[in-house]
């Protein structure tokens, strides 16, 4: 299987481990990843605030880039990039205007027709959840798992049963042969856009967030955005949970995840690049 | 109900259902529909033996869930008739083919497993349709833990936890660990005046119960305290108003100008974010039991039965009125009228209103001896009517009948339940049907009318 | 004291829905975007308060107040909303007009930052996270703020060193020279 793909500026510096495993898993797949040609930035929240247009054009851009290379179905495991351009995708379908503006700047004329896929829709729906158990090697068993979507994931397909208790995420867990733990901030947002400019209000929220994998005796959190992830890891240094116990819970990618029931080596998903090493639990879980 | 059911001219006919209505006022063909309730009720003497020996237990649907009920079962403590009913669904007997303790244990020999559906047909005057309403669903909100969330319930649910005889013994616990609640979250408006996941409508009665609920359980339990989320206060009733500042003066209610965004159920206490629009601050509280109350919505099953009755229903499903002010409970159907919250949310002071509306509207109607209709009623004449009857397709009412006049073929108006709304007339082709008083020609001869002055009057002053 | 005039009470509303496509008049203010605001907790404000000052024509108090600053952007005020209003979008918009309006945003380092964000997009195509926090550092007057992160983050090489250009850089610059970027035009005419 062949698809297009749109890493984003996360996945090729601070999150180059989500890259990494995504590629690695693919190749055991047997799934070709397309790079979309010198993809540009998708502008995240920065531009939508500033400028409309701008928040458009950079998707747009990029889309027009996936279609010129031939691409007509595009994995963006980002949340942030894949609700930017999937939200320009979207207004050339529906809003004239816009449409007629995009194409006016750029030259190009998007038609509409290219299929957007979040890392988890693109799971369920082409891999399935039977093709990826059959292909498991190593069984995650005994891995208690806090599943995260992060704030974004919600508005996708991937959370299309319930967007405020989405279940993908846990039954591709299962899958894996892990145990997704029953916890309260799987949809709650980690503050990533604030831990720059307002580092107090992203303390508070990871700690919320680390307390409650905490009580439901998560062993990990899993994570599809590679936001989310830094946030956690990175900033997890020097937080405590209430009783002044300091957190220690490693914070892996799904694609990682999958890569080790899979029996991918660790060097080959990137592990060593997580700040909270993660070996020490996969080792005494018997999965490395 | 018990009243009821004593009276000599009241038949009640429970466990069944009506499944079609033909005729019209005065001359209603009702077919029932009357389930095997497996009890023989001229034997069965209501001792209650069956109740409590038979092995199967079931969800209560009475207790909302809180409690079980046995296979057989009366639906609540009161209920009339004091005769049980087997749910053969969940009968070991009738799934599984081996039980029969209930029969064992009947004294008075009523059980009767070869029951059977009886059908019958009978005719009526008039009908009151007063079927009721269904809670929301509260899966609906996964912010709310859409029912995961065992601490999570329903005003309802509260309502049979309070009740001495209900499913808690009247303590109020939390379901998930049996502890007693303390710190009780009331949230306002779930699924009512929400536009994206529920309906925009207020539900107009859980201001008042959420009070009730509130005063009570300050009085039967003093150390529980209250919280009440609300978006507006809607008390417009006699003392209403009065009530809800008693709640917030005398029993130390705290009531949130807010709606709760969401519910976190870490384990042991629940959090509830929300907000206090006054204080213009979001709000987290810590309880031990959240109580939701669900908007009141239209049965599941009301648009089927609407249909069948010939009632209009609005975009919700509730059932319309001829006139929201002046008709209220009067359907476009003579002699069908329509009676509480199947016509929109609506408390007990309203429905009994609406009931006894209804009750006595049929009551003048059975009284006169010659009904009186409107004089603008479709009219076929004979001479023109081809046969075609497009007209019964078209008419709301079921007001059109084929009939024979020498051999042919033509269409007949029954006056009684004609609304003289011109369906019919616009669309017969041969110009056989019209309404009295407004026939084409009528119509024709008014539009003209003013051009004709105007030339009449061109000509006054192409004269002068 | 707010005085309404017929004339202008909802000049403000009509304008954040020509920009946003949201009807803010549609607000009730049951609060419910405020009760599960990520960083509402934090501020003096809470969305619910904006959406009124935008119904009463407040413009200076809708335009200055932090909370249209800090809004993170999750959405979950928007995943809420029983009137369906994008209020997330709706903060974006007011973050633009503030500007164009001239006003200083209450936040100044926050938008501080979008801009560094996006002058390094114009730069290089692409975000190079590294310059971005130090630069975002020096800009903030707290050049040391995470310094204890970096050597951790440097060994295990999470952010380059070097920023990843893209080859049609000509291509970017264009986008934003004839995008008519940041919120001038906004002046001239808005669209969504």
């Amino acid at each position: 299987m062949e698809i297009g793909y749109y890493p984003g500026c996360s996945l090729e510096s601070a999150s180059r481990e989500f890259d990494i495993s995504l590629r690695a898993i693919c190749g055991m797949m047997n799934i070709t990843l397309v790079e979309v040609p010198d993809w540009i930035c998708c502008g995240t929240s920065p531009t939508h605030a500033v400028s409309q247009e701008l928040s458009h054009l950079l998707p747009y851009k990029n889309i027009q880039k996936a279609e010129m290379h031939g691409i007509k179905e595009l994995l963006i495991p980002c949340p942030s990039c894949l609700y930017s351009i999937s939200h320009t995708e979207a207004a050339c379908v529906t809003d004239a205007n816009v449409r007629q503006r995009l194409s006016e700047v750029t030259g190009y004329t998007y038609e509409g027709g290219l299929k957007i896929y979040h890392l988890l829709d693109f799971l369920r729906d082409r891999v399935t959840l039977g093709g990826l158990k059959a292909m498991v090697k190593k069984p995650l068993e005994g891995l208690k798992i806090a599943s995260y979507y992060g704030c974004l994931t919600r508005f996708f397909p991937a959370a299309a049963d319930d967007m405020e208790q989405p279940s993908l995420l846990e039954q591709i867990i299962e899958a894996l042969g892990g145990q997704p733990v029953e916890w309260t901030c799987k949809v709650d947002c980690c503050g990533a856009s604030l831990s720059i400019t307002r580092p107090d209000i992203t303390k508070r929220l990871l700690g919320e967030i680390l307390q409650s994998a905490t009580r439901a005796s998560a062993d990990c959190i899993a994570v599809v955005c590679p936001l989310c992830q830094s946030n956690l890891d990175i900033r997890q240094k020097g937080l405590t949970s209430p009783s002044g116990a300091p957190y220690a819970i490693p914070v892996i990618y799904l694609t990682q995840l999958i890569g080790i029931a899979l029996g991918a080596r660790s060097g080959a998903l990137g592990m060593e690049k997580l700040m909270i090493d993660a070996m020490p639990l996969l080792r005494a879980k018997g999965l490395l | 109900m018990t009243e009821s059911s004593h009276h000599e001219n009241i038949e009640l006919l429970t466990y069944s259902e009506v499944i079609d209505v033909k005729g019209f006022v005065g001359n209603f063909d009702v077919t029932i529909r009357m389930r095997p309730r497996s009890v023989d009720m001229s034997r069965c003497t209501g001792c209650g033996d069956c109740l409590t020996k038979c092995p199967a237990k079931v969800p209560s649907e009475a207790d909302q869930g809180l409690g079980t009920r046995r296979a057989i079962y009366k639906p609540f403590s009161n209920a009339v008739p004091n005769v049980p009913v087997i749910d053969r669904d969940h009968c070991i007997y009738f799934t599984k083919g081996k039980c029969q303790i209930c029969q064992k244990v009947c004294k008075a020999g009523a059980i009767n497993y070869e029951q059977e559906e009886t059908i019958r047909t009978e005719k009526f005057g008039a009908i009151i349709v007063a079927t009721g309403f269904s809670l929301f669903d509260i899966s609906k909100y996964g912010e709310y833990g859409g029912g995961r969330y065992k601490d999570v319930i329903t005003g309802l649910q509260l309502e049979r936890m309070i009740d001495p005889n209900g499913p808690t013994g009247g303590r109020l616990v939390r379901p998930s660990d049996g502890k007693p609640a303390k710190s009780v979250v009331f949230v306002q408006c779930v699924g009512s005046r929400d536009e994206v996941k529920g309906m925009a409508y207020c539900s107009k009665v859980c201001c008042m119960y959420t009070a009730k609920q509130a005063i009570l359980l300050k009085d039967h339990f003093p150390e529980t305290q209250s919280y009440v989320f609300y978006i507006d206060i809607r008390a417009t009733g006699k003392n209403y108003e009065e009530f809800i500042l008693r709640a917030q003066r005398e029993y130390g209610v705290v009531y949130l100008r807010g709606r709760v965004s969401k519910i976190h159920d870490p384990g042991d206490k629940l959090e509830v974010y929300g907000a206090d629009t006054l204080a213009g601050e979001s709000v987290k509280i810590n309880a031990d039991l959240v109580v939701l109350a669900s908007a009141m919505v239209p049965n599941p099953d009301a648009r089927d039965l609407a249909r069948m009755l010939n009632i209009p229903y609005d975009s919700y499903g509730f059932y319309s009125e001829i006139h929201p002010k002046l008709q209220p409970v009067e359907s476009i159907t003579r002699g069908m009228f329509i009676a509480g919250a199947c016509t929109f949310p609506k408390d007990i002071p309203d429905s009994v209103m609406m009931g006894s509306a209804a009750a006595a509207k049929v009551c003048t109607l059975f009284a006169a001896d010659e009904l009186t209709v409107e004089p603008k009623l479709a009219e076929v004449a004979v001479d023109k009517c081809v046969g075609c009857f497009n007209c019964v397709d078209v008419c709301p009412y079921d007001a059109i009948q084929k009939d024979t006049v020498s051999g042919r073929n033509v269409a007949r108006v029954i006056q009684t339940l004609c609304q003289g709304c011109g369906n019919c007339a616009s669309t017969c082709r041969s110009g056989a049907l019209d309404v009295k008083g407004f026939t084409d020609k009528a119509i024709y001869a008014q539009i003209s009318a003013p051009f004709e002055a105007d030339e009449e009057e061109e000509n006054a002053y192409a004269g002068a | 004291m707010l005085e309404l005039d017929a004339e202008h009470v909802h000049n403000l509303s009509k304008r954040v829905k020509e920009l946003s496509g949201d009807d803010v008049t549609h607000c009730i203010q049951c609060g419910k975007c405020s009760g599960g605001c990520t960083v509402a907790p934090d501020m003096e404000e809470i969305p619910s308060r904006i959406m009124r000052f935008i119904q009463l024509n407040m413009k200076e108090r809708a335009l200055t107040s932090s909370m249209v600053w800090t809004c993170s952007s999750c959405l979950t005020c928007t995943a809420r909303c029983p009137e369906g209003i994008d209020i997330a979008k709706v903060m974006n918009v007011l973050r633009m007009m503030c500007l164009a309006e001239g006003y200083t945003p209450k936040e100044k380092h926050i938008h501080v930052f979008n801009r560094l964000f996006i002058d390094m997009i114009k730069k290089y195509g692409r975000v190079y996270e590294l310059g971005l926090m130090v630069q975002n550092n020096m800009m903030a007057m707290t050049p040391f703020r995470d310094i204890g992160l970096l050597p951790a983050i440097l060994k295990k090489r999470k952010i380059g060193l070097l920023p990843h250009k893209v080859k049609a850089l000509g291509e970017v610059k264009e986008l934003f020279k004839k995008g008519q970027t940041f919120y001038k035009r906004m002046k001239v005419e808005g669209w969504k």
